[in-house]
């Protein structure tokens, strides 16, 4: 028995470090959330059977009003969308000028979260889009205002989002106002993001807005990531220490969009 | 008959297991989510103690994969800790079983206590932090809730007769 004992506990070692270090299990990652998706899905019904309870008994009169509400918003949006079109045009005219290459508009679909991870220092979700819907690794999700995260498993019909706060993530951004490439990183706070390697001269400051930049070939150019909330020059160190919050509503956004910025026959290459 | 009785166990085991996932990835909100009990870390706990003669280390191993797995944390940290729980589980079972339950809790506390350090520690290796009263807290609980795991089992296994 203490052999044994020995050996699982190797095993088990041998898996955490495979699991970190390696790509020995990547085949079973997607075949494990596949596994979960059932329970996840089990646990999520009380809060659709809630949602289905509250559409039924909305009062006619309230949804006449939201209706208006949501009408109204669309004219907004759509002039805002008529300025756009002559903008892009113009924008790929000056490209064009440039010599350098088009920006090509994103494809998304709409997809609901239907569980989280349950440790609160991972920050994983896991949504009801997978490889059936042509999702893939790497794929980026935004909510209505910001980047959320990037899918790092994909199972038949639900697949696991890495978000952006977790310890483990980093994603390269810049300076909306200026253009100064930063790394945004996680720390494992839903509300903060830390910035590293500030130079103590650098050009930053509270309600910067950070844009992801494109750097790391990994998610589109120009999503709003976070805005600066805090930065602290201090002379002793080498580097500023500068705290920024995710502009996505990273435990509110239960309806997200995961953006195809390459067609998915390229990635699977 | 005989198949029946073969079964009722098997068909336990695995109802309770997924049971406990279940409660494992529950969504809750973080403050109560805290208080959440290892359900899985005491049903292993409870089987090997039961019936150490068909359920041992693999056993427990494979289950603390299976929550790895589910709970999108890093594999091989709950089966690393649950394998060590049942080695222990293994080594003193027949002094642990004669206790008296709110005897049995102590001991739970102990053993959940470690699987939660184990645990952390792996995490640790990957870059997650936990505070310390996401530790203690389900340990407390888990302790707090053996005497009713126990009972309902046992009104289970009474009711559908699973020795």
């Amino acid at each position: 028995m203490t052999t044994r004992v020995a050996l699982l506990s190797i095993a088990a070692l041998v898996t955490v470090y495979a699991y970190l270090n390696t790509n020995w299990f990547d085949f079973l990652k997607n075949a494990s959330t596949d596994l979960s998706a059932p329970l996840y899905w089990v646990s999520d019904l009380p809060a659709r059977a809630g949602e289905w309870a509250d559409n039924r008994t909305l009062p006619r009169s309230k949804l006449l009003q939201e209706n208006e509400a949501l009408r109204t918003e669309l004219l907004v949006h759509k002039r805002k969308v008529q300025q756009m079109a002559s903008l892009a045009a113009e924008n790929i005219r000056l490209r064009q000028l440039l010599n350098s290459a088009e920006l090509l508009e994103d494809r998304v679909i709409i997809a609901e979260l239907i569980g989280i991870a349950p440790d609160p220092s991972i920050h994983k979700v896991i949504v009801n889009k997978g490889s059936s819907d042509g999702v893939y690794v790497g794929q980026a999700m935004v909510d209505a205002s910001g980047l959320m995260g990037q899918v790092v498993q994909v199972g038949h019909g639900t697949s696991q989002v890495l978000l952006i706060t977790d310890t483990s993530h980093a994603l390269p951004v810049q300076i909306n106002r200026n253009g100064v490439r930063l790394i945004a990183e996680g720390i494992g706070d839903l509300y903060q993001l830390a910035i590293r390697h500030v130079s103590n001269t650098a050009d930053i400051k509270e309600g910067d807005l950070l844009v992801s930049s494109g750097l790391g070939q990994r998610f589109p150019v120009g999503y709003p990531v976070a805005e600066v909330v805090e930065v602290h020059f201090d002379p002793g160190r080498a580097f500023a220490s500068v705290i920024a919050q995710p502009m996505a509503d990273m435990n509110k956004s239960r309806h997200v969009l995961l953006v195809f910025d390459q067609p998915p026959s390229e990635i699977s290459e | 008959m005989n198949v029946s009785q073969r079964r009722g166990p098997l068909i336990l085991l695995i109802s309770s297991i997924l049971l406990g996932l279940f409660i494992a990835i529950y969504p809750l909100p973080a403050v109560v989510a805290m208080f959440r009990p290892e359900l899985i870390c005491m049903l292993v706990l409870y089987w090997v103690m039961n019936s150490p003669e068909h359920l041992g280390l693999s056993f427990a191993w494979c289950v603390g994969l299976l929550q790895d797995m589910v709970e999108f944390g890093v594999w091989g940290a709950h089966a690393l800790a649950l394998t060590l729980l049942a080695y222990i589980c293994l080594a003193s079972y027949q002094r642990i079983r004669s206790y008296s339950v709110w005897h049995q809790s102590i001991w739970v506390f102990v053993l959940v206590g470690m699987h939660q350090v184990i645990v952390s520690w792996v995490h640790n290796i990957a870059g997650y932090q936990h505070e310390a009263q996401e530790l203690i807290f389900p340990t407390i609980i888990s302790a707090l809730c053996w005497p009713l795991l126990i009972y309902l089992l046992h009104r289970v296994r009474l009711r559908y007769r699973i020795s």
